[in-house]
């Protein structure tokens, strides 16, 4: 960013000293340099891997107290608002393990086509 | 569909022991079932549940865990479509108010089909109602996306646009309100035209638990949508639909919550890698993965009506027969997803390569 307002300091500097081609190339050449900036933002590999570890750990502790969940899950029936346990588990798993889909197809270039 | 009166009363029948071999199976089945949802708005449901209930999973549970991990792939998958532009959420919400009373009305169906002739002729009603549907509207599709492979690869840019479906030209032109206007599905169309095909897929649901196998073409055929929003937009209806559902059966303390989330974690990879694949094909692939896999299914419940004919005393058979059938038409109903994920995985892979390729060239003439 900074040399880029250096170059175009630069070339308005020759521009006014008269010597136009000059300041014609240093645009040019400082068009070329300034890559465009990505149109979408691509997530870090340490985030994807962050939220893999969490969605695996989510799975494994399930499969641990299995027991209880189990319970828990059953309870539904009593009455009261356990019936909510399943779905907002399944709604917090969703948040974690859709992210780390979505990152870890981002990552590796799977994306949408751009129209 | 499992009713209530089939209910498991004691924790120790509900809830199966889950090993490596049943845990990659579902995952697989998950994936592969998450990838077609996210390409044509549904599928997946037909072989989860006869698939956990071939692992020792009771009728109930299956169904309710089944709707519980349907209910936020489809969410996930209608938001990811949304951000491609291809789900129109006011159609969608129309759609699934409809659909809701269909579900209803389907119920009160089954009951009185069970009521009256048992088990065996509710299992025989849905198996019967599947075909014919699955054969008439899958084979109506399937002519309908030949047509229009035919006009795309003739070429020019006319032919890759689709053209809204005659009957859905017609109904548009009646002004019977209230009328309503659906800017991405590019439609306006009259109350009164929506909510039959909201409900009739609502119905669908309710006996064969696959809504969109009606929802879609409804949406493309008689509303004009065009087969990339329509396929997004079921998963609206899925969405709205699954979360009812599982309220219903988590109140029942029927939701297995391990099964659940073990096919989430397929179908959550299988459902954004379905809508990204929506990105790169014509819309007449979305047309064409749907009436194979329709097609397909529909060959699976023909081989299991016999057991029900002969259980209603209609029909003789061996018991060896039955069973063969019965198996034939499980693994005919895997072949179908299985398909349906090839030619998405190949429609992906391809659209991914050319369009790479493209890149490459404008790169090397830049």
């Amino acid at each position: 960013m900074m040399q880029s307002i250096q170059a175009d300091m630069a070339a308005i500097a020759f521009a006014e000293a008269g010597e136009h081609e000059t300041a014609r190339q240093m645009m040019q050449e400082g068009a070329r340099k300034t890559a465009p900036a990505p149109a979408a933002h691509k997530p870090s590999l340490v985030t994807i891997i962050f939220q893999g570890i969490l969605s695996f750990a989510f799975i494994w502790a399930v499969l641990k107290y299995q027991n209880i969940i189990n319970e828990l899950d059953f309870k539904g029936q009593s009455g009261g608002l356990y019936f909510l346990f399943p779905l907002v588990m399944v709604a917090i798993y969703t948040y974690i393990h859709a992210n780390f889909a979505h990152g870890l197809y981002d990552y590796f270039g799977i994306t949408a086509k751009k129209k | 569909m499992a009713d209530v009166s089939q209910i498991p009363t004691d924790i120790n029948q509900v809830f199966i022991t889950l090993d490596a071999a049943k845990i990659g199976f579902l995952f697989i089945v998950g994936f592969i079932g998450g990838l077609v949802s996210g390409f044509i708005g549904s599928g997946g449901a037909f072989v989860l549940t006869p698939g956990m209930m071939s692992l020792g999973v009771p009728a109930a549970v299956a169904v309710a865990s089944n709707m519980c991990h349907k209910f936020p792939k489809a969410v996930v998958g209608a938001y990811r479509r949304l951000k491609y532009g291809q789900v129109d959420l006011k159609l969608g919400l129309v759609m699934a108010t409809t659909a809701g009373i269909g579900v209803l009305v389907g119920i009160k169906i089954q009951e009185f089909i069970k009521h009256t002739w048992g088990e065996a002729g509710s299992n025989l009603y849905v198996s019967v109602a599947f075909f014919v549907v699955l054969v008439v509207v899958g084979g109506y599709v399937f002519m309908d996306a030949q047509k229009a492979k035919k006009k795309a690869l003739q070429g020019g840019v006319d032919a890759e646009k689709e053209v809204m479906a005659p009957l859905a030209q017609k109904l548009a032109k009646i002004n019977l309100p209230p009328m309503i206007t659906f800017k991405t599905a590019g439609i306006r169309m009259s109350f009164w035209f929506i909510a039959p095909v909201g409900f009739l897929t609502g119905l669908l649901a309710a006996t064969i638990a696959v809504g969109g196998f009606i929802g879609v073409p409804g949406m493309i055929y008689v509303l004009g949508a065009s087969a990339l929003v329509a396929s997004a937009t079921e998963l609206v209806v899925a969405g709205v639909m699954g979360f009812t559902g599982s309220i219903k059966w988590a109140l029942l303390g029927m939701v297995d919550l391990r099964l659940t989330l073990i096919i989430l974690m397929g179908s959550l990879f299988g459902v954004q890698l379905g809508a990204i694949g929506t990105t790169y094909v014509k819309d007449y692939m979305v047309k064409f993965v749907m009436s194979t896999i329709m097609l397909i299914v529909a060959a699976s419940r023909l081989l299991a009506i016999p057991e029900y004919l002969v259980a209603l005393k209609l029909m003789e058979l061996p018991a060896d027969t039955i069973k063969i059938l019965k198996t034939g038409s499980f693994i005919i109903m895997c072949i179908a997803l299985a398909v349906g994920a090839f030619i998405i995985m190949s429609a992906i892979i391809k659209g991914m390569v050319q369009e790479r390729q493209a890149k490459a060239a404008l790169a090397h003439r830049a």
